[in-house]
């Protein structure tokens, strides 16, 4: 009466391989980088930077000059400018922004208000020195309220620090932002 | 003895057999699989404007397509096709018509035209990126050929297939493109 | 006893893959990182056969800002030209007691900036050891590169520099830069 045993050890191990299977997380819940949820208010420190959210205002339209041109942009949604002051830890480096909205869903850096004075993109940072920038993001309302402001020392973070930063007290919606030189 | 050797030869060949019967039958069906693909092509179903196509990342619905002047003196005129792009993903996308970008294709005549341009309406500028929940109206200009006659154009529209878990890593991951929706349409405009 | 033979073999085998795998990597990271620091004085050091000389470094603050500086290195190289081909992709970065690195300036108006800071109102360009317009081989030809930094740094820092030919193996310099009263 060898076989019970065997079938016992068989389904076992068939249970065991099914659970691991299961639970296991995949590629892409495990290839994150590590979240540091700050405060209204608060200074987030990431691995390599430290960061601010210092103001925030909402628009239905940005006007800035870029190339000796004057653009004025509007939208469906609205314009989310977030002020930020930031300074690096080790190195001179960039950070790259993305508001996480209410949904979940995330916007990147609006391309068209790419050129504006201290825009992030265009943006170093000097460790030992706090410098200001500018991110405008282009959404739908309802996403700002209950959202957060993600900073990330560039464009991939995975394995680095992700400041998620609440925003200040919402303001009014302007009309017209014109950001001067 | 003799005869226990030659049973047990006769069950080990037996078995191969078996193995060998399933593996062809196996190569055999896929092989009739792809025969049958290649025989009959699958047209992509046919939409017309106004109709909603889902390209994988976005989703576009033409509005309008019409033959348009040159943008400046001494290029050849163009061909506007007028659509609104919806972003169906969580985040904004760079890569509107897929990577590597697979925007709508024009033929005229089995001849296929090179990528249009693609402008958003509210800038006149190239489009750049577009954000979840926030729809767009584009133009996509291709540029005439010189020996083109006015008539009809064949419009293909392109999907992207999106994989959560791809078979390397497991990561989520943008694959192949298929046809997703042909449109064959007279452009407005044309004598 | 076979048994662990076959266990052997196969962690030899195992061993080889991930050395063959990861060789790559490991020549990827040498080329990046900077791992042997070679320290040189004033009078400039060779590395790879090729010369470099800090030959100026003036700082500038502004007085409303009085807590950061401008800093302009002045670099001076030489070398046969199959050595300064070997130099492409010249990194040069300043560094605190601390290890903190501050690179290079390459916004728009960094050229300006330089133009203003160094007392001969020249912009030498940042580093590039085969320029078009190379002098005969043993004659030093500069390179300017601007920092943005903490007025703190003005009292003493390290600049370091490597190549993409040079990298595990760098050079460094004590730079004290001069002052210069820009009103």
């Amino acid at each position: 009466m060898i076989w019970p045993g065997r079938i016992a050890i068989v389904l076992a191990g068939a249970a065991l391989l099914g659970g691991m299977m299961q639970t296991a997380p995949d590629y892409n819940s495990v290839v994150q980088p590590f979240r540091h949820h700050v405060a209204a208010g608060g200074t987030g420190e990431a691995r390599s930077f430290r960061a601010r959210f210092t103001g925030l205002r909402l628009a239905d339209r940005i006007a800035f000059r870029h190339f000796s041109r004057d653009l004025v942009r509007d939208s469906d949604g609205v314009f989310l400018v977030a002020e930020i002051e930031a300074e690096a830890r080790l190195a001179s480096q960039r950070l790259d922004a993305v508001w996480q909205g209410a949904s979940g869903r995330r916007y990147a850096l609006s391309r068209r208000a790419e050129g504006i004075p201290r825009g992030l993109e265009s943006r170093w940072f000097q460790p030992g020195l706090s410098n200001r920038a500018v991110a405008v993001f282009e959404l739908p309302e309802d996403e700002v309220a209950g959202g957060a402001l993600v900073l990330t020392g560039g464009f991939i973070a995975v394995f680095d620090s992700a400041l998620y930063l609440a925003p200040p007290a919402l303001p009014e919606r302007q009309p017209i932002i014109r950001f001067e030189p | 003895m003799t005869e226990t050797r030659r049973t047990s030869l006769l069950r080990r060949l037996r078995l191969r057999l078996a193995a060998s019967v399933g593996v062809a039958a196996a190569v055999l069906v896929g092989l009739w699989l792809k025969v049958q693909d290649a025989r009959a092509p699958q047209e992509p179903p046919a939409v017309t404007l106004g109709q909603a196509v889902d390209q994988g990342r976005t989703e576009i619905t033409p509005l309008s397509l019409s033959l348009a002047p040159p943008e400046r003196a001494g290029e050849p005129g163009r061909l506007l096709l007028r659509a609104r792009l919806l972003n169906l993903t969580g985040e904004s996308q760079f890569a509107v018509f897929g990577f590597p970008p697979h925007p709508p294709e024009l033929a005229s005549g089995g001849v296929v035209w090179p990528e249009p341009e693609v402008t958003l309406d509210r800038d006149g500028e190239l489009l750049a990126q577009l954000h979840p929940r926030l729809a767009e109206r584009v133009t996509l200009a291709w540029q005439l050929p010189p020996d083109w006659q006015p008539g009809p154009v064949s419009l293909t529209f392109h999907r992207q297939i999106f994989k959560l878990r791809d078979n390397l890593y497991g990561m989520s991951n943008w694959l192949l493109f298929q046809p997703a929706a042909r449109m064959t349409i007279m452009p407005e405009g044309a004598p | 006893m076979r048994h662990l033979l076959w266990i052997i073999l196969a962690a030899v085998l195992l061993l080889a893959n991930v050395v063959v795998a990861g060789w790559t990597e490991i020549t990827d990271l040498r080329r990046a990182r900077e791992w042997r620091v070679v320290q040189a004085g004033a009078a400039g050091a060779g590395l790879r056969g090729v010369h470099v000389r800090v030959d100026q470094v003036w700082a500038g603050t502004a007085p409303d800002l009085s807590e950061r500086a401008l800093v302009l290195v002045r670099l001076a190289l030489r070398g046969p030209e199959p050595a300064r081909q070997g130099w492409t992709g010249c990194d040069v970065s300043l560094r605190d007691a601390a290890d903190r690195v501050w690179l290079p300036l390459i916004s728009a108006d960094s050229a300006g900036a330089v133009r203003v800071l160094s007392p001969d109102g020249e912009d030498n360009g940042r580093c590039n050891p085969v320029p078009h317009d190379a002098p005969p081989d043993g004659q030093e030809f500069l390179s300017d590169q601007i920092f943005l930094v903490p007025a703190e740094l003005l009292k003493g820092a390290r600049l370091r520099v490597s190549a993409w030919g040079t990298r595990p193996e760098a050079l460094e310099f004590p730079v004290k830069p001069v002052l210069r009263d820009l009103h």
